[in-house]
């Protein structure tokens, strides 16, 4: 073997993780149980490509750089690595599925360049889209996020609640009608990203106090009535009050300690339209999933049709899950060694198709 | 009880200002110097001494809850955290500087930088096409030695430049040292670090 073909066996580019032991089976463990829940809420798995036409990802919305996606030309096509779930669906609910098909999970990675040129590029997802309008099809989403974390048996996490309404409404109120408001805005919308006052106030001057004031609207449901008493465009006002309905089924439910609100939550992205949130966990320094609803994006494939949904970090949920219990793990029994001659050999693995018709994990000891 | 909050400070330029002002605003320390022990503990805070450039990857991946780090930083290696307080402390400005003694040649301009994507951001956006030389410091021989047409740099007072034969033809931008947070620990801890921001204005505000 020649020098060259020994280094690229033993190195793997920047990025390519292979998982095995606890780490492979607790992002199965995570897979696993989301399915279980979304199959129980009436959603029905879509298994989408590996790649497709980069266009369709750059459709999909701002939810990752179009830069960051893996891509290649075939028969003079410009094709990407799966990049996004969301975009894949919202394509198949427009073009393949029947209407009916409004409620879809998935699960599997997605692929990005890492950023930097370091850290992981590939990450795995569960997730769902749920094409309905209305506060009954956010909650519904909600309830579905919180029962996997429940099963999962995840500790202290925390949903933030926000409605993109709320910060965009007061953006577009703030912007002046001037030649640059196309660069203004998205100076805003990175200082309501970094929730940094002193950017947002150099993009929008004197009109920036009522954004400058919603970084400070965070926490219990108390906030959207703070912020209800500030005199709010239409818009704003419309999703404080979108909010407040949500907030109110929560406490009836009595799930509030679960659930905080911040108004300029956006996640970074400018194509949410109504609810957004984000899920926190102790022990998980970036975020463990999120979602929100995008009524726009079933448009640009083509039929305008709301939508809602949101994806859990099997990678991120895996790094906190809690240790299994002795409860948890199913008895294995030893099949001895024994002789290797055909009769041997058929009486163990008789005793071997025995304890496996019985449930057990088996333990096939091979001397030597 | 909850766990020690957990700050990365710069080692550099910025540490004295940063600490002094921390100090004045009454936040709770560990007590004892950063010598030279990366951390310390105590009071209900962990700092970490970390590397101005490292503080933001600290912070993005939740190894710290907050840190402080200059605005040239952030500009350079854009992370996803947040940045809810400027400290006003540790100003400096983001320039081209050429040499004294002549003019910025025709482009493509050779341009030597500690900051390649300020530089490739700032020239890109005006059209001038650039061969960006990546130092790791003392910028400032590069164009004396005729390696570089200009440099990308951070100055404080430009004495520096000066001293050098250099000149300022451009500010990019003005920074100073920022407070950056964690986006699970904005959610997960968020009251102790309100009163870390509250603790902070205030003693901005009286200084």
């Amino acid at each position: 073997m020649t020098m060259a073909s020994t280094d690229s066996l033993l190195r793997a580019p920047s990025g390519a993780i292979t998982h095995v032991g606890a780490a492979a089976r607790r992002r199965r463990q995570v897979e696993e149980t989301a399915a279980g829940v979304f199959r129980g809420w009436g959603y029905e798995e879509i298994l989408l490509p590996l790649f497709d036409h980069a266009e369709v990802f750059a459709r999909g919305g701002g939810r990752w750089s179009e830069r960051s996606s893996y891509r290649f030309t075939e028969g003079g096509d410009l094709l990407a690595l799966r990049a996004d779930f969301t975009a894949l669906a919202a394509r198949a609910a427009v073009t393949r599925l029947p209407r009916e098909a409004e409620r879809l999970f998935y699960r599997g990675e997605v692929v990005r360049r890492p950023g930097r040129g370091l850290g992981p590029s590939a990450f795995r997802e569960v997730g769902v889209e749920r094409f309905a309008a209305g506060a009954a099809a956010d909650l519904e989403i909600l309830m579905v996020a919180l029962e996997i974390l429940e099963r999962l048996g995840v500790g202290g996490f925390v949903f933030t609640l926000g409605h993109a309404g709320f910060p965009l409404g007061l953006l577009e109120e703030a912007l002046p009608d001037a030649p640059d408001r196309a660069a203004r805005r998205a100076e805003a919308l990175r200082g309501i990203w970094r929730r940094d006052p002193s950017r947002i106030r150099s993009a929008l001057g004197a009109g920036a106090a009522p954004l400058v004031q919603t970084l400070e609207f965070f926490g219990g449901s108390d906030v959207l009535a703070a912020a209800a008493e500030s005199p709010l465009p239409e818009r704003a006002r419309e999703a404080a009050s979108e909010l407040a309905g949500i907030a109110r089924v929560l406490e009836e439910l009595g799930l509030s300690e679960r659930f905080r609100f911040d108004l300029a939550e956006l996640r970074g992205f400018d194509y949410y339209t109504g609810l957004i949130f984000e899920i926190h966990a102790p022990g998980a320094g970036r975020e463990i999933g999120g979602g929100g609803r995008y009524d726009d994006l079933l448009a640009n494939f083509g039929d305008p049709r709301p939508a809602v949904g949101f994806s859990l970090s099997a990678d991120g949920l895996a790094g906190i899950l809690p240790e299994p219990s002795a409860s948890d793990r199913r008895p294995v029994a030893t099949i001895e060694p024994g002789s290797d001659t055909g009769a041997g050999l058929a009486a163990r693995f008789r005793a071997a198709r025995s304890a496996r018709r019985r449930g057990a994990h088996i333990h096939f000891d091979t001397p030597g | 009880m909850a766990p020690p909050l957990v700050a990365a400070l710069p080692t550099g330029r910025l540490l004295r200002a940063v600490t002094g002002l921390l100090r004045r605003s009454g936040v709770p320390l560990p007590a004892g110097s950063a010598d030279r022990r990366l951390r310390l503990e105590g009071n209900g805070m962990e700092v970490l001494f970390a590397k101005d450039r490292d503080v933001p990857i600290y912070v993005e991946h939740g190894v710290a809850d907050l840190g402080v780090v200059g605005g040239d930083i952030l500009e350079e290696q854009p992370a996803h955290i947040y940045e809810p307080l400027d400290l006003g402390v540790g100003r400096c400005r983001m320039v081209v500087a050429r040499r004294a003694d002549r003019p910025l040649p025709e482009p493509p301009l050779r341009v030597a930088t500690k900051y390649p994507s300020v530089a490739a951001r700032h020239f890109g956006a005006r059209g001038v096409p650039v061969e960006l030389i990546r130092l790791a410091g003392a910028i400032e021989l590069a164009p004396a030695m005729d390696l570089a047409d200009a440099v990308v740099d951070l100055v404080e007072t430009g004495a520096t430049l000066r001293e050098n034969g250099l000149v300022e033809e451009e500010t990019l931008f003005e920074s100073s040292a920022r407070v950056v947070v964690n986006r699970a620990a904005f959610r997960l801890r968020g009251s102790d670090l309100q009163s870390v921001l509250r603790r902070l204005e205030a003693a901005m505000d009286a200084a």
